[in-house]
């Protein structure tokens, strides 16, 4: 079923890839001439840069592939009422509500996301099949969990602020802040970014492991952090949930 | 002029009961700008120029393109789209008022209101980054509002035009997004136009965008002399020119088609 809706817009998938196409340039651009005025930022260089970009850009579309059509439209879900409906299902209502319906035209954004990826460790001479590259897969794939259980969290708060439904503007402008190395995120912005909202790791961490091996404090302190989110966005759901039913009867 | 009026009190109006909303939204919508200054001020450590600009200067110019955009960048194409899509341009053609007077008059109610809603958080960015912006600039101002003012037209040409290719595209919603990227780099939002390699730098120069963002700001931060900024404002009055003209080609051009589908 959500092939075939999928299907019905082919333009707009192809229009998805000009879309990355021409973000893709315009990244390059900006930061070829950022990297004509200096030779690294803290450590970083183009390739790594661009590693570090390839990787905040999939982890993005993954997000937008599985969540957008789901996530975005939950407030007005629960406001609406809309939301009983599913509470009856004999289903997990956090599993239904994320997962219903699949966004296939943001898979036009993955192709160029890879192969930005794919360059990036060519030029960096990083061996495509190592321990460190399973690691760093595995590991995004811990990003993608981590970023949706934020992203939910986030959602789920705006059940509790109804009068205010661009909390995933929040969370969408938050996003951009993983496309750049952590170390140049100081005072608050760190603290809130880094610790609080972890959302600069979901993409420093994997790829600073593809790059100097894995470090095993980062890897257990990483996982460990993704079990938290994940575990506090079920129960913040959960809770509000019982908020909701209680406010309404 | 007098309907204009009226439809640009009355959606000020609407707008500031949405004002949690939109001042929600302005907030968050700095969050990527957050990144970039501290971005530029990594670049800068150990440096003090890049292409002729200090950090000060970089910053201020960061921080001005962006307030820049906010009161100039529009965003009714979103509404023209759906709009047209649900066949209710209809509405328009029997009312004796010009469709792009209505949409400059409530795109100025919206500028207006996301300005007043803006001003306190930008001033608290400006506030918070004192130590890394130019104190206030007092040369050419009254240049610089004319190139402001110019710029707000521009804008509004430039999306009514790609407003009203939805007569022909019927979605077009994901293009608008390119769109929407696309004029953000090359206004010169994101980066100073001038630090780009010479030859597309030489190119944008007689492109309507750089006159968007990057020709206030510049001139803001007295990045221009005299004669380069009536050559540019000259160049800016052309684009203009050219636009209202273009614009009303597609408009009585996309009559015919869309009349043509609705019989």
């Amino acid at each position: 079923m959500n092939m075939k809706m999928a299907l019905m817009y082919r333009a707009n998938f192809f229009l998805n890839v000009l879309d990355s196409i021409v973000w893709f340039a315009i990244t390059l651009l900006f930061f070829h001439t950022i990297f004509g005025q200096v030779t690294t930022i803290k450590g970083w260089d183009f390739n790594k840069l661009m590693l570090l970009i390839g990787t905040a850009e999939l982890v993005k579309s993954m997000l937008f592939v599985l969540f957008i059509e789901n996530l975005a439209g939950l407030p007005r879900m629960v406001n609406s009422g809309d939301i009983d409906g599913i509470l009856l299902k004999p289903i997990n209502s956090q599993f239904y509500v994320s997962l219903r319906r699949f966004d296939f035209g943001n898979f036009g954004n993955i192709l160029p996301a890879l192969f930005l990826i794919g360059y990036s460790c060519y030029q960096i001479g990083t061996p495509f099949l190592s321990f460190n590259t399973l690691v760093y897969v595995f590991l995004v794939l811990c990003s993608i969990l981590l970023a949706y259980a934020i992203w939910f969290s986030v959602m789920t708060l705006s059940i509790w602020l109804q009068q205010i439904d661009g909390m995933h503007e929040f969370f969408l402008s938050a996003m951009t802040l993983m496309r750049f190395p952590q170390s140049i995120y100081k005072g608050i912005g760190r603290l809130l970014f880094v610790f609080l909202i972890p959302i600069v790791t979901i993409t420093n961490v994997p790829v600073s492991i593809l790059l100097n091996g894995v470090n095993i404090n980062h890897l257990i302190l990483f996982i460990v952090s993704t079990i938290f989110y994940v575990l506090f966005s079920i129960f913040f759901w959960k809770y509000s949930l019982r908020w909701y039913s209680s406010a309404s009867s | 002029m007098k309907p204009y009026n009226k439809i640009f009190r009355l959606s000020l109006q609407q707008l500031f009961q949405y004002r949690m909303n939109i001042f929600m939204f302005i907030i968050f919508g700095f969050l990527p700008l957050l990144a970039m200054l501290y971005l530029w001020i990594t670049i800068y450590e150990g440096k003090d120029t890049i292409q002729g600009f200090s950090l000060q200067e970089m910053i201020t110019y960061v921080l001005l393109a962006k307030l820049l955009e906010v009161l100039l960048l529009p965003d009714f194409h979103w509404s023209i789209n759906t709009e047209i899509r649900k066949g209710e341009l209809s509405k328009y053609l029997v009312k004796p008022l010009s469709y792009s007077r209505y949409w400059f008059a409530r795109n100025l109610a919206v500028r207006t209101s996301h300005f007043v809603l803006a001003i306190i958080p930008i001033v608290w960015i400006i506030g918070s980054m004192k130590a890394y912006t130019l104190p206030i600039q007092q040369h050419n101002v009254l240049l610089f509002l004319l190139s402001v003012l110019g710029s707000f037209i521009l804008y509004f040409l430039m999306y009514y035009q790609i407003s009203l290719l939805t007569i022909w595209f019927i979605d077009v919603s994901s293009f608008f997004f390119t769109v929407d990227i696309l004029l953000e780099f090359l206004a010169g939002t994101i980066i100073p136009l001038s630090l780009l390699p010479n030859w597309l730098y030489e190119i944008l120069k007689y492109l309507p965008f750089s006159y968007l963002i990057y020709f206030p700001t510049s001139i803001y931060l007295g990045k221009f002399l005299h004669k380069e900024i009536w050559w540019g404002l000259c160049i800016q009055g052309t684009w203009i020119l050219v636009f209202l003209l273009t614009s009303r080609l597609l408009w009585l051009w996309g009559l015919k088609k869309y009349d043509s589908v609705g019989a």
